[in-house]
């Protein structure tokens, strides 16, 4: 017991990362929409734990207010509002599941194999380890994340936050066209 | 913050399209655009005078030659050839808007902001000189896309056609992401000229292969290649005609221009074969399946979905050739094809092919009616099967003897055979509108439909016929004015 | 300390995962929240690779693309709601007009 609660306190990010797929997973094959969402937004809450794990606070906390609070709700007001139980779901998956996830296994082979050689082959000239907190530059040190990331995006990368924002703008002109009640 | 003359005049084409697109939602908040024709007509004015505004500023920046930049975005030959290519096709496209909209009964300002929007996206998709903005540029110029798909929700295809489109796009980009994502992981760097160079190099990494083909598979989708190209038909078919030719055009054009920025980089390093033999073997199953496919079509925009996908396999036997030439034939290519298929879309248009009625069946005959845009429509036919004196022969010219010049024969033949395969289906649409009697019951159905008006589509539609003769006549004044000067200016690393 | 191995697996586990939902289900709703999770996946490489070279891009990145992912979702739910209200149905399989 002692040496598990050890395992886990040493390796946090396996553990919150494996719950995310467990959440992904319950996504996939549950059969009520709504067990859909609440496995959405376990995997989502993982993923956020999983930012903590390697020290990005900042992006941590915008994963909740994003997701959590925007998104999966979005999602649940959707299935609410579609009524599943009003039609009956003629069957959960496609008639072509056989293939799809024989496909989904073999690109994971071929996947598996490119991560083989990138970390156990002679190809792995530099390899990529995550460096430590001290060496990035106040990047990853706790008080400093968020003025890291907030510096990079209003002086770096201040184009791309702004035509971020003209995408938010066409999601909303987009989603009135589509969703407008049409007046008589 | 300050901003310099030339970073300002660096985003100067993203903004004036930008301000328009914003301003338009504001006219079409009142229920006045239903009922008041001027407010239509000042919508649409507006949207044309943004895209007019964009398009003299642009060439004026090509007149000078300058290539100002700002940040990561370069708003060099490429981003101006872009800027123009795109916006000529906005315009085109928002004067058989007008005339389809009415036809339709559905006209709504929003359509043209998204419009306008997208072309923004596509502007900067081809500009970007980082990973951030071409994601960014990808999903600014799909996402209005996805919406004017469905955009005339009378139609019951329309919501499936969006649908579709959205489900299939938005996985092609997470797939894009994944795969820019593996890039940066393994060369530390947003910047796409770095990212070439480490691909270019004689022993890339794995991982950057692998995240090489998950970011080809987002251009293969955007081009429309096989096998990304399942979603192409029933898109085009769902959207309104105007917006059809719009993304057969732009989408595929800045998707290639993006392409070879990014591919450029790498191109004459060893290291990239891998990626060019690919791109052959893309390029050749694109030629055989849409050729093929676009035979047994009786639908004339699904014809014309099919075809669209063929020519992705021309360009992309250009991009194999990789020759500096080639690029420029690649570049010639891409002006032709925006006049013919401009053209070809525009006629569905014209002759008021409402909704689902764009079978061959439902315009026989019709060419007599209105012989000046069957005539401009049979140019436009004539040159995407490559008949000679007309544009697309000029591209499909270059092209192939690029590739016979690099020794890659056998491809040449394939696309010469396609090519002839495809007059067969390209003459079908002359022999109906000419040649063919109508059913008696098209006829009688024709005469209670009121008297189809689209004079702004029909113009539309006579300048498409018209560029296609000029570019035709001319094609060496237009290959050295645009495409040379790009491959020269823009590409310094092309052997 | 994380080891990048790890996060490039479970990133990695994440996509696939996502990408077998998109393929094998029929429900719009769950496609959509599958390509979600494919944007997650990439995002904690993008985390990652971030620590890895030291620079903050890859946040701001990450940042960005939690952006874009809402205005998608935004998008997505709209075309949905639509397809209901003139279709009765979100069943990707039973969405068939278009044929040829």
């Amino acid at each position: 017991m002692e040496n598990l609660l050890a395992f886990i306190g040493r390796n946090m990010f396996l553990v919150f990362g494996l719950m995310a797929v467990g959440g992904a997973v319950a996504l996939v094959f549950s059969k009520n929409a709504v067990h859909s969402v609440v496995g959405f937004l376990f995997s989502m809450l993982s993923v956020a734990a999983c930012y903590l794990c390697m020290s990005a606070e900042f992006l941590a906390v915008a994963q909740l207010l994003v997701y959590a609070g925007g998104i999966v709700v979005l999602f649940l007001f959707v299935v609410m509002l579609v009524e599943m139980t009003k039609f009956k779901e003629k069957g959960l998956f496609q008639v072509q599941t056989p293939y799809a996830v024989a496909a989904v296994i073999l690109g994971a082979v071929a996947f598996i194999g490119v991560f083989w050689s990138t970390w156990f082959g002679p190809s792995a000239a530099v390899p990529l380890t995550l460096s430590s907190p001290e060496l990035a530059e106040g990047l990853n040190v706790a008080s400093q994340n968020a003025e890291a990331v907030s510096r990079g995006l209003f002086a770096g990368y201040l184009l791309p936050f702004e035509i971020l924002s003209v995408i938010l703008l066409v999601a909303l002109v987009g989603a009135v066209t589509l969703a407008k009640k049409e007046r008589n | 913050m300050s901003m310099s003359a030339g970073e300002l005049s660096a985003i100067l084409p993203l903004l004036i399209p930008a301000l328009g697109a914003c301003l338009l939602p504001l006219a079409a908040l009142d229920k006045d655009q239903e009922t008041v024709k001027w407010v239509r007509g000042a919508m649409f004015f507006m949207a044309l005078f943004c895209l007019a505004g964009g398009f003299f500023y642009v060439t004026r920046l090509w007149a000078t030659g300058a290539q100002p930049s700002y940040g990561a975005l370069h708003m060099d030959r490429i981003g101006q050839y872009a800027g123009i290519f795109v916006m000529v096709a906005a315009a085109l496209a928002v004067l058989q808007l007008w005339d389809h909209l009415h036809q339709e009964g559905w006209v709504k300002g929003e359509t043209l902001s998204l419009l306008l929007f997208s072309v923004v996206g596509m502007i900067l998709f081809a500009s970007a000189g980082n990973l951030i903005l071409l994601f960014l540029g990808l999903e600014l110029l799909s996402v209005p896309l996805y919406a004017l798909t469905a955009t005339v929700r009378l139609r019951a295809r329309a919501f499936e056609g969006g649908m579709k489109y959205f489900l299939t796009g938005a996985v092609a980009a997470s797939c894009f992401l994944m795969g820019s994502v593996l890039l940066y992981g393994v060369t530390s760097s947003l910047d796409l000229a770095v990212i070439g160079r480490a691909l270019g190099a004689p022993r890339p990494d794995p991982l950057a292969l692998a995240g090489a083909a998950l970011v080809l598979m987002g251009f293969l989708f955007k081009i429309s290649a096989v096998p990304f190209h399942q979603w192409t038909p029933d898109v085009y078919e769902a959207a309104p005609h105007p917006i059809s030719g719009f993304m057969s055009v732009a989408t595929k054009g800045v998707a290639v221009l993006a392409f070879m920025r990014v591919l450029g980089a790498g191109v004459p390093a060893p290291g990239s074969l891998r990626i060019q033999s690919a791109l052959a073997v893309v390029a050749m199953a694109t030629l055989i399946l849409g050729n093929l496919a676009a035979l047994a079509q009786t639908n004339i925009k699904r014809m014309l979905a099919y075809s669209s996908i063929s020519h992705a396999g021309y360009i992309l036997l250009g991009l194999v050739a990789g020759t500096p030439a080639a690029y420029s034939g690649v570049l010639f290519y891409l002006l032709a094809y925006l006049a013919m298929n401009m053209g070809a879309f525009g006629i569905l248009t014209a002759l008021g092919l409402v909704g689902d009625r764009t079978t061959f069946d439902q315009v026989k005959g019709l060419g007599w009616k209105r012989p000046d845009l069957a005539i401009a429509v049979t140019l436009c036919m004539l040159s995407l099967a490559g008949i000679p004196p007309l544009a697309g022969f000029y591209g499909k010219y270059m092209i192939f003897k690029e590739l016979i010049l690099q020794g890659h024969v056998s491809m040449a033949v394939v696309g010469v055979l396609a090519s002839l395969v495809s007059v067969y289906y390209y003459l079908r649409l002359p022999v109906a509108l000419f040649l063919e009697k109508p059913s008696e019951k098209a006829e009688r159905e024709a005469a209670e439909r009121p008297a189809i008006k689209a004079p702004l589509a029909g113009a539309a539609l006579l300048v498409c016929g018209v560029l296609v003769v000029a570019m035709g006549l001319f094609p060496g004044t237009v290959y050295k004015v645009f495409a040379l000067r790009v491959v020269e200016n823009a590409f310094h690393f092309v052997r | 300390m994380v080891s990048m191995n790890v996060v490039l697996f479970i990133s990695f586990l994440l996509f696939s995962v996502g990408v077998a939902g998109v393929l094998i289900r029929r429900n719009a709703l769950v496609i959509l929240m599958c390509v979600e999770l494919m944007l997650n996946a990439a995002n904690l490489n993008l985390v990652a690779f971030a620590r890895h070279s030291g620079t903050v891009g890859g946040q701001a990145f990450a940042l960005l693309v939690m952006g874009l992912a809402a205005a998608e979702v935004a998008i997505g739910l709209a075309l949905v709601v639509a397809l209901y209200r003139k279709k009765d149905t979100i069943q990707v399989d039973q969405i068939d007009l278009l044929k040829g």
